[in-house]
């Protein structure tokens, strides 16, 4: 039981790592999709944008959750004979992933909430759940145009996630088959441990 | 989106009734009166948001009517639709129609039609002119019904098409039909009793 705690993520930790993983890709196809989507397709576009919403709420409590549970769980250790800047960059581009998973959602809900379709398109997560806009956008004169400025920001930092996956599922293939190490089976749904 | 609503208001109006010579003073209950039959009666609407048509209905209303056939001068609908009590089915929809882009319902809780004249156009077939107001717009409106009645029971049927933008119903964003659809088709079921 310690022995091989000590050599995974908890399961809890290794089911959240895989769901968010899934919901992130969803977001990201699903919003570029929907951003593509023109006049005619009006309706499955603002369908979809109900939906963005309501997954984007969802990795938002997902990941606080996942931070509580990060900060009272142990964690493996890195392989001993990981470089040490190696070591480093692998601790910070995870942290990295926590930023950005907390600030996407604010992100996009503060759009959202700054949007001049803000007051007749009120969110109901999943249909069901109201989630109210940020009270800070009352005041603005042109709303449309800093709507606009927050998306363009919400699509950046999206560009900045792709990078950071990207980055990511490079190095757990390097340990996996380069390094041959047990880095990738920490985060593996089923125990596989190299002998 | 939302849509539109509008409509209703026009609702309530209906029915009729028949009634004899209608007492103007003493409204309600003189015998040209009907009461409305509220579990067999709908204020519906028809709007359309993002090309898709969705349907909803107004709970709140009320209306006074004097009707007899044989007696069209005296008769006359007074219909108040409470716009706060439109549903449609959708929440998102349901939340926005009260907004200020829409029937701002805290400003101008009630729409209002009022018969100036009901005239007949067939068998069995009228029309009530009159005025309808929603939000702070007053327009002229002519509502074709028919309406049949058996006993003590009379059963109206109306629609009528209008542009929520007549009124002021969508602001801004909303007041092309991009988003939601201009024309919003009301219809009226009564079902009176005197």
């Amino acid at each position: 039981m310690t022995a091989s705690a000590r050599d995974r993520y908890t399961s809890v930790a290794i089911a959240l790592h895989w769901l968010i993983a899934l919901l992130v890709i969803v977001q990201l196809a699903g919003g570029f999709f929907m951003d593509s989507l023109q006049e005619p397709q009006a309706a499955l576009k603002f369908q979809l944008f109900q939906l963005h919403k309501s997954f984007g709420v969802t990795i938002f409590f997902l990941t606080l959750f996942r931070l509580g549970w990060r900060l009272t769980h142990k964690i493996p250790p890195l392989p001993a004979a990981m470089p040490k800047w190696e070591k480093m960059a692998a601790r910070v581009s995870h942290a990295g992933f926590y930023v950005l998973l907390v600030a996407m959602p604010l992100i996009g809900w503060a759009v959202v909430s700054s949007s001049p379709f803000a007051q007749s398109v009120q969110t109901f997560l999943f249909g069901v759940i109201h989630w109210p806009h940020l009270p800070f956008f009352d005041g603005v004169a042109d709303r449309k145009a800093l709507s606009d400025e927050i998306a363009e920001i919400h699509e950046i930092v999206a560009f900045v996630m792709i990078g950071l996956i990207a980055l990511h599922v490079a190095a757990a293939l390097k340990h996996q088959f380069i390094d041959k190490d047990t880095v990738l089976a920490h985060m593996l749904p089923f125990a596989r441990r190299r002998g | 989106m939302r849509a539109i609503l509008i409509a209703a208001l026009a609702g309530a109006l209906l029915v009729a009734g028949c009634g004899s010579k209608a007492d103007q003073a003493a409204a309600p209950a003189t015998d040209g009166a009907w009461t409305i039959d509220k579990e067999s009666s709908r204020l519906g609407f028809v709007g359309a948001q993002t090309g898709k048509e969705f349907t909803g209905e107004f709970a709140g209303y009320e209306a006074t009517i004097v009707f007899d056939p044989d007696d069209l001068p005296s008769a006359r609908i007074e219909a108040v639709v409470d716009v706060g009590s439109a549903r449609t089915g959708e929440r998102q929809r349901d939340a926005a129609l009260p907004t200020a882009d829409w029937f701002s319902a805290k400003a101008f809780p009630n729409a209002t039609f009022s018969s100036s004249e009901i005239v007949r156009t067939g068998e069995g077939a009228y029309e009530a002119r009159g005025k309808l107001t929603i939000r702070d717009t007053t327009r002229d409106l002519v509502l074709p019904f028919t309406l049949a009645i058996e006993g003590d029971r009379a059963t109206a049927d109306g629609a009528l098409s209008l542009a929520r933008t007549d009124f002021g119903v969508g602001q801004g964003e909303f007041s092309t039909g991009q988003w939601v659809g201009i024309e919003v088709k009301v219809s009226i079921h009564l079902e009176a009793t005197r």
